[in-house]
């Protein structure tokens, strides 16, 4: 396990249930608040959260990981699901001609 | 005559499972979220339904079910026919596209006699005529303006004091009018002027070419003078005065008036939709400052955050719609144009808010000395020596070359909120957009960091707080509908 | 109400032996001789003129100055409205007369076909699974006597899309023996998903050409239980976008009965949202004639019961920018702020008032009922004694 988790509170994601990608999202999306260091193995994905500021109020820290990680491991459940309903409709919307007006 | 049969026998949904059609949520408060679909149209739902929804649990003939049915957010076995509208509605929202620029902005002069610190121009003295248009740029600059296959085309004049350059703004108009005969293009012409050195020349001339006139009005008269000075202490006299004048020779709509907000304004956005009001107007458009230009330079800009001015924009949007329940028609700019997005089927033309970015392919400007610049934004860093969004010059460069140059597509393509992060999974997508001067004037990057970003935090506010006030109310819904059609 | 259809008519010997007939009729004496010869003389009073191809008499007391040998017949009373410029077709075998077009009336519709591919709840023209082709023959010989300043005329049915090419013949037909007519086709859109028609349709460019189509749920399984047919929604919403595509003019039709009120303002979004492109949306009264009385306990409502809705669906169809119209509903019932879109437009053959109605000082500007209503219709219909501003 590489990375410094002194001084920061880590939480541990099981890859079988989480994909990286999801953990990735949910530190991107907290980055105001929190600073989130990503490493871990094959079986974990562990997390190392720090304050981004020192005002930052880290009671809700995990909490607030474990939510965010959660949503966007739906959202790409979600976007993997419809993506050919995407293309489709792309693929529609740029092959019939009129109706522009409104 | 046949049996006629009952409503449960032809609903085909419990025979198969539903599949969702692309939709994206975001949290809208402690309790709800939002939900959107590929054209924007959204719903909204408990964190427990958004997962019941993404599960597959879904039963079908409950109202929710029955909602995301009807608004696309699924297909099942009883219907499909929601694929060839989304693609439909998605193709009317990226069909304006096509027409391309249809702001051509034209500086005719950076000369000015007023000194706001604000200003996002520098600012030159009265008798340099260095810094104004010749009309040799003029005449280069209108080739490219008709280059544009925009039926609709206005060119807008700016400054500096544009009318300080009158001669400059008489030879466009013409000349774009000759032009124009065999053009066929609808043709519309702004000032942009502070009124205070309107005379009966430039009224007269406005008046014989249909030219609208935009001026600046930040507010009652202290406020706006702190705001705007100029020798004499009395540009709120002079613009008032201006708007009467330039009403009574064009007509009372051809005068429009846009405020800029400061850390004075903050505290006084009833005082200023009162002024609003008071002078006559129709409409205000409650705009966020700008960090560019003389506003860095003065650090201006840091002297409030997005949290105090979206505190100033609920208070007066929440005073409008007081007034307009009360029975007073009045709107709120800013919001219809975001209201145009989230509850029709349209797109609108505002340049802050479109995904591509609208730079250049919304509104163009063509500076005083030939130099093209993909928006006003953008002419403000090169004035801090940025010249990153520095497309050209008229007399070194053809059209092609301004539009499908580096300097344009780099920053188009990187910031096409579509694929990136952050916007490609938020719910509000489809109704924000994509600013790549400005998270390259405040982060460094064309797309930012949108949790750290002021745009991002300001328009995400925006739309929660226009749900907020819809769901509350159905008076304020019914208001939001007229709104979202009147623009 | 008016009688467009008449059996055992009295016609005179000459006219017995004579063949089926579509004729203009005309009541002045100084038509030229060519035209007279082909058209039917109506007669009210005064002397019968000579020339004339048939005499059709109001009083038989007159029936004994037709000239000799010249077809004649003595109509019913019901038929004392005909008059100058309109068509009527002749069956002297069968003792028949049946009124084609009637100049004075504003709007006159033409049934293509009794055949259809729907078979709504309401429908007031039951459908007939019957070979009525001859139907199409018949309004295309009438097409030409019609009075080409007539400002509107309708094609309606069963389903007039049926008849595939000669439906659009008929349009094309239409509009050059009518250059200043619109018209106005009822039809549930289905057939233009598919194939040419909407195509073939829109190349005919008939200068005034309306569609209106209903739609009555924003959900599919509903629209196609009022309309009896599976998969009905997705073709007649298919349909509407085959013909905006080719530049045709669209009416969206909704019913207003118990089966489309719960999902009303539903609709009225889903229209704002996915056809904000159709030029009308009419928001119909209930004729409460062919199968509406059957299915009565299905589809009545008061319309004193639906004005909240009502009023919510106009506004959000109207804030929207789209052109709407109320039809078949009675200025007493509506509420007031729907009043600007009220439109006065039952067919002058079909509609009567109330007793309840007795003394109503808007009885001008209120349509009035179907005279089908008898059978049912609102408690709160009152006069209205001061006409509002």
């Amino acid at each position: 396990m590489t990375g410094d988790s002194v001084g920061a509170i880590v939480v541990d994601f099981p890859s079988t249930a989480f994909s990286a990608e999801a953990v990735k999202r949910a530190a991107y999306a907290l980055m105001a608040r929190y600073d989130v260091a990503i490493g871990g193995d094959a079986d974990v994905i562990r997390c190392a959260i720090r304050p981004a500021h020192p005002t930052v109020d880290m009671a809700t820290a995990e909490r607030d990981l474990r939510r965010e990680v959660v949503d966007h491991d739906l959202r790409i459940s979600i976007e993997q699901r419809t993506s050919p309903y995407r293309d489709a409709i792309l693929g529609l919307a740029f092959s019939k001609t009129g109706l522009q007006d409104g | 005559m046949a049996k006629f049969r009952e409503r449960a026998d032809f609903d085909a949904s419990p025979s198969a499972p539903y599949e969702m059609l692309p939709w994206r949520f975001t949290l809208l408060d402690q309790e709800s979220y939002v939900a959107t679909n590929m054209a924007g149209e959204y719903v909204l739902m408990s964190r427990s339904e958004v997962a019941e929804f993404a599960d597959g649990r879904l039963a079908p003939a409950t109202p929710l079910y029955d909602e995301l049915k009807s608004r696309h957010f699924l297909i099942d076995a009883d219907t499909d026919v929601a694929l060839d509208l989304l693609a439909l509605k998605v193709r009317t929202k990226l069909a304006p596209l096509a027409n391309f620029t249809g702001l051509h902005i034209f500086v005719t002069t950076l000369r000015c006699e007023h000194s706001c610190p604000y200003c996002q121009v520098s600012r030159a003295n009265d008798d340099k005529r260095e810094f104004d248009m010749t009309e040799e740029t003029a005449l280069k600059s209108l080739d490219l303006v008709f280059r544009s296959p925009s039926r609709a085309l206005k060119i807008e004049f700016q400054g500096g004091e544009s009318l300080l350059n009158l001669p400059l703004i008489k030879f466009v108009v013409l000349e774009a009018k000759r032009r124009n005969q065999a053009a066929g293009r609808d043709l519309a012409f702004v000032i942009a002027t502070n009124l205070a050195v309107l005379d009966d020349d430039a009224l007269e001339f406005a008046r014989q070419h249909d030219i609208l006139m935009s001026t600046s009005l930040d507010g009652p008269a202290d406020l706006h003078n702190r705001n705007r000075p100029r020798p004499g202490k009395d540009s709120y006299e002079r613009t008032v005065d201006g708007i009467r004048r330039a009403r009574r020779a064009l007509g009372h709509h051809s005068v429009g008036a846009l405020m800029t907000t400061t850390a004075a304004s903050l505290s006084s956005v009833r005082d200023i939709i009162d002024e609003y009001i008071r002078l006559d107007f129709g409409s205000i458009f409650l705009r966020p400052l700008s960090p560019y230009g003389f506003a860095m330079k003065t650090k201006f800009y840091q002297s409030y955050d997005q949290s105090k001015w979206l505190d100033f924009y609920f208070e007066g949007l929440d005073y409008i719609i007081e007034l307009n329940l009360g029975g007073f028609e009045f709107i709120e700019q800013y919001a219809a144009m975001v209201l145009k997005k989230m509850l029709t089927p349209m797109q609108t033309s505002y340049v802050d808010l479109m995904s591509p970015a609208g730079i250049a392919i919304g509104a163009i400007v063509y500076n005083y000395d030939g130099a093209v610049y993909a928006s006003d934004e953008s002419r403000m860093l090169a004035e801090m020596d940025d010249k990153t969004f520095a497309l050209g010059n008229v007399h070194d460069h053809e059209f092609a070359e301004i539009m499908l140059g580096d300097a344009l597509l780099d920053p188009l393509e990187a910031s096409f909120a579509s694929s990136v992060p952050g916007c490609s999974w938020c719910a509000f997508e489809p109704w924000c957009g994509a600013d790549p001067v400005f998270h390259h004037a405040t982060q460094g990057d064309f797309v930012g960091k949108k949790p750290l970003s002021a745009f991002c935090t300001r328009n995400m506010e925006v739309f929660r707080g226009l749900i907020s006030r819809m769901e509350a109310s159905p008076d304020v819904r019914r208001l939001f509908e007229r709104w979202a059609n009147i623009i | 109400m008016i009688t467009l259809r008449g059996r055992s008519i009295g016609f005179n010997a000459a006219a017995i032996e004579r063949d089926s007939t579509i004729l203009r009729l005309s009541s002045d004496e100084r038509r030229p001789a060519p035209l007279k010869a082909r058209e039917g003389y109506i007669h009210s009073h005064g002397d019968l003129p000579r020339g004339f191809g048939w005499y059709l008499l109001k009083s038989a007391e007159f029936i004994g100055q037709v000239p000799d040998g010249a077809p004649g017949a003595v109509l019913p009373q019901e038929f004392d409205y005909l008059g100058d410029g309109d068509v009527v077709r002749l069956e002297p075998a069968r003792g028949g007369v049946r009124t084609l077009f009637r100049k004075a009336s504003p709007y006159n519709h033409f049934m293509l076909t009794e055949r259809c591919n729907n078979y709504c709840l309401m429908c007031s023209q039951p459908p007939r699974q019957i070979d009525d082709g001859w139907i199409v023959d018949e309004v295309l010989e009438a097409l030409p006597l019609i009075d080409r300043g007539a400002a509107e005329i309708g094609f309606t049915g069963g389903e007039p899309t049926l008849l595939g090419s000669r439906f659009v013949q008929l349009v094309q037909a239409t509009g050059s023996h009518l250059p200043k007519t619109a018209l106005h086709v009822l039809s549930n859109g289905r057939l233009f998903a598919q194939g040419s028609l909407a195509r073939d349709l829109a190349a005919v460019r008939h200068h005034d050409l309306m569609i209106g189509i209903p739609v009555y749920a924003d959900l599919a399984h509903v629209h196609d239980h009022v309309v009896q047919a599976d998969g009905a929604f997705d073709e007649t919403i298919r349909g509407i976008l085959a013909l905006k595509q080719h530049g045709l003019r669209v009416e969206v039709r909704v019913v207003l009965q118990a089966q489309t009120i719960p999902r009303l303002t539903a609709l009225a979004r889903f229209l704002t949202r996915n056809l904000l492109f159709v030029d009308h949306v009419a928001l119909m009264g209930l004729e409460i004639t062919g199968f509406a009385r059957a299915n009565l306990d299905r589809i009545w409502i008061d319309p004193a019961d639906y004005q909240a809705e009502l009023a919510e669906a106009v506004g959000i169809l109207d804030r929207a920018g789209m052109s709407v119209s109320i039809f078949n509903s009675q200025l007493c019932v509506l509420e007031p702020s729907l009043w600007p879109f009220a439109r006065r437009s039952i067919s002058d053959w079909k509609n009567e008032y109330m007793p309840e109605c007795e003394g109503c000082e808007a009885k001008g500007m209120c349509g009035g009922f179907f005279s089908s209503a008898k059978y049912q219709y609102s408690r709160a219909i009152r006069p209205i004694l001061s006409a509002a501003a």
